[in-house]
């Protein structure tokens, strides 16, 4: 199964409506849409950190998230650029653009978080910070911690310019952690718009200030309405919304990038092993008990046994066949576990 | 979208992830000029990404990363209880490398580490500034490519070079004060030919059976490619040795290891060896435990080991019994002095 996360409803419709995915009308704390063969779970969260990771926790609880499962984190975001005009240049065609992120800061910490980057892509990587709040542009100061922003990021946009920002990829990260492992978790994000940083004096001893330009428009933060689908984001700060139309938009035109990645996650899940056992292996299971209780086996005996058996199975040695000729043999089944424990060495012995 | 055709996986070291404080070493630029179209990602400390809860080992070694950090505390340590010393006194070993690029089923980084990407650590000037320090002291016996290969990866990180070049500047004037041991199952001759032989340092070979390569040493080379290695750095005039450990269990396992020595010493001038050790599969009970759970479909991990001490080993009559075997047949072939046992 793979599970879908989108904080809010149109960054999930593109998807709902490829898939064809069908909303489970039991579910009512987080709108779900499965479908996809039964392998797609889709949830909308709503906006932030403490509803996303609520809904990662709350969903994967109860499917039983775990091994042979891929949760993946889709979204928009938006881009904080530099304020060198050279930088802000290059950022300017991002809107629109998909990045898988390699890294993921949570601002409020500072602690980072790395999904492990397994399967072949196309899209950009880049890191992301994940914050609690929106950036308001009445705020001054960016890199004295008002935001929570490490320093290090300033150092991650020297290459070109600029840093992904959202509110809920760190927060999916560590609630995600407690069913999946870091080779498990995906974080794609397709920039919904850039921010421009506007220079600020150099503070005595300390790293250049910038703020948010007062043309900053955010892609999350919307309101519980826009969750729902049913209005334009709210944003007091901002100097003009995008409305819901603007991210459907945007996911509708990269959703053959997106489902191309989830379709190859989910052929890479349809491979990995998910636990559930095969007929063979229900069978030798029994076969095993049937031994275990023949050779009046201890726990001890029995958990000896069963790794022997298991080796076996693996070398290609046929234990069925040793162990069906103790049984002609009248060895099998034992009386007492005196003599279990004589002919279980007997078949150790055997085996090996 | 691009590369989605085919292998679901990214390719070995498609992202290196880089300690900030390693980022300007010469060896972490020598290293990333090797691998221009890597993704590069800056990284506090290297346990960050090394250490992670819930890694998947397996996976992750089949789509390596490459991490460069500086590594920081205890460099040297005391030889383990489950290593040969080869009679030497003041026998450490060190890990400037974490990992392995080859993957065979029954290594013990599987169990150690909760990684599968490797981990070049690039202040090795640390290493031996730790080690000239203790020389001293006392002369050493260091074996330095155990919890990696550090000839397989030459051409990523040039150390063995470093290495030779380090003893031997060690050991000018006073040969024999330190000795290291690089282990290898490398098959790259061209490696040994190109260095200035040096005695202290000593090039040891691990050989199996090829049915066992072919079962569980993957991405390894061939016992032939081996041998012709070994061969190049008998000819370059390094000091040999040729490692039979760990012996590997399987239903033939006689022909296979009789089939082997007749072919190693077929190729090997016995007599040019400096020693050969012998040794069949043991390991810690929590290692074998968690290389259980992340190989569940290994048949040289499932044995049904007894554990002996907190190790887990061969049935004792079995262990002896090969191991003997062994030992007999490169008796025919080699000293009995100059071939070594492992002894719990």
């Amino acid at each position: 199964m793979i599970f879908l996360f989108c904080a809010l409803y149109p960054e999930a419709a593109a998807l709902i409506s490829h898939y064809g995915l069908k909303k489970d009308t039991a579910e009512i704390r987080f709108p779900i849409f499965c479908g996809g063969e039964g392998e797609i779970c889709l949830t909308v969260t709503g906006p932030g950190e403490v509803a996303a990771a609520a809904a990662v926790g709350s969903i994967c609880t109860k499917n039983r998230a775990g091994r042979g499962d891929l949760l993946l984190n889709i979204g928009s975001c938006a881009a904080i650029a530099m304020p060198a005009a050279e930088e802000t240049r290059g950022a300017a065609g991002l809107p629109g653009s998909a990045f898988l992120c390699n890294q993921l800061t949570e601002a409020a910490t500072g602690k980072t978080f790395y999904p492990d980057m397994i399967y072949r892509h196309g899209f950009r990587e880049r890191g992301i910070v994940t914050g609690t709040k929106i950036i308001d542009a009445t705020e001054a100061g960016f890199s004295t911690g008002l935001y929570g922003v490490p320093d290090g990021i300033f150092a991650a946009c020297e290459s070109d310019g600029f840093f992904l920002y959202d509110m809920e990829a760190a927060a999916i990260y560590q609630a995600g952690a407690y069913f999946f492992g870091p080779h498990q978790m995906s974080f794609l994000k397709i920039v919904s718009d850039v921010q421009a940083l506007r220079a600020e004096p150099v503070p005595a001893g300390g790293m250049p200030e910038c703020a948010v330009s007062e043309e900053t428009v955010w892609a999350d933060g919307m309101s519980e309405r826009a969750v729902r689908g049913e209005s334009a984001p709210t944003n007091p700060a901002a100097g003009s919304s995008l409305i819901k139309e603007e991210i459907m938009r945007i996911m509708e035109d990269g959703v053959e990038e997106l489902t191309a990645y989830i379709d190859l996650l989910r052929d890479a899940c349809r491979g990995s092993d998910s636990g559930a056992a095969t007929a063979k292996e229900k069978s030798d299971a029994a076969f095993a008990e049937k031994l275990c209780r023949d050779l009046r086996c201890s726990q001890t005996m029995r958990s000896v046994l069963y790794q022997h058996l298991r080796y076996c199975a693996l070398a290609g040695i046929d234990y069925r066949a040793v162990a069906a000729k103790m049984y002609r043999d009248g060895r099998l089944p034992c009386r007492d576990k005196r003599e279990g424990k004589l002919r279980f060495e007997e078949l150790r012995r055997e085996l090996l | 979208m691009r590369n989605l055709d085919g292998n679901y996986y990214n390719p070995p070291f498609s992202h290196i992830y880089v300690e900030r404080a390693a980022a300007e070493h010469p060896v972490t630029r020598r290293i990333l000029t090797r691998f221009p179209r890597a993704e590069i990602i800056t990284i506090e400390h290297y346990k960050d990404v090394f250490c992670r809860r819930g890694q998947d080992y397996v996976l992750q070694h089949g789509t390596q990363k490459l991490i460069l950090a500086k590594k920081h505390g205890t460099l040297l340590y005391e030889g383990a209880p489950v290593c040969q010393s080869f009679g030497n006194e003041n026998f450490y070993y060190t890990s400037c490398v974490m990992n392995c690029v080859y993957d065979c089923e029954y290594c013990y980084l599987k169990g150690m580490y909760p990684s599968g990407n490797l981990v070049i650590f690039v202040n090795l000037d640390d290493y031996f500034a730790e080690i000239e320090r203790r020389l001293a002291r006392h002369s050493m016996y260091l074996c330095v490519s155990y919890d990696t290969d550090l000839a397989a990866i030459e051409p990523i990180a040039g150390y063995v070079g470093a290495w030779v070049e380090f003893v031997r500047g060690q050991n000018a004037g006073r040969p024999g004060r330190l000795k290291i041991e690089l282990r290898t199952k490398s098959a790259d001759g061209r490696l040994w030919q190109s260095l200035a032989p040096e005695d202290g340092v000593i090039c040891a070979f691990t050989l199996s059976p090829q049915a066992v390569i072919d079962a569980c040493e993957h991405r390894t080379p061939s016992l032939a490619q081996r041998i012709g290695a070994a061969e190049a750095a008998l000819a370059a005039g390094f000091p040999v040795r040729l490692c039979f450990d760990p012996m590997i269990y399987c239903k033939d396992w006689r022909s296979q290891y009789a089939s082997m020595t007749e072919q190693v010493f077929s190729r090997i001038p016995a007599d040019k060896l400096i020693d050969v050790s012998v040794g069949s599969f043991r390991i810690s009970q929590e290692y074998l435990k968690k290389m259980r759970r992340c190989e569940p479909g290994s048949a040289v991990v499932q044995f049904p080991f007894r554990n002996e001490g907190g190790f887990y080993q061969y049935p004792p009559e079995l262990m002896e019994e090969m191991e003997r075997y062994l030992a007999e047949r490169l008796a025919g072939h080699v000293a009995r002095e100059r071939i070594f046992r492992w002894k719990a």
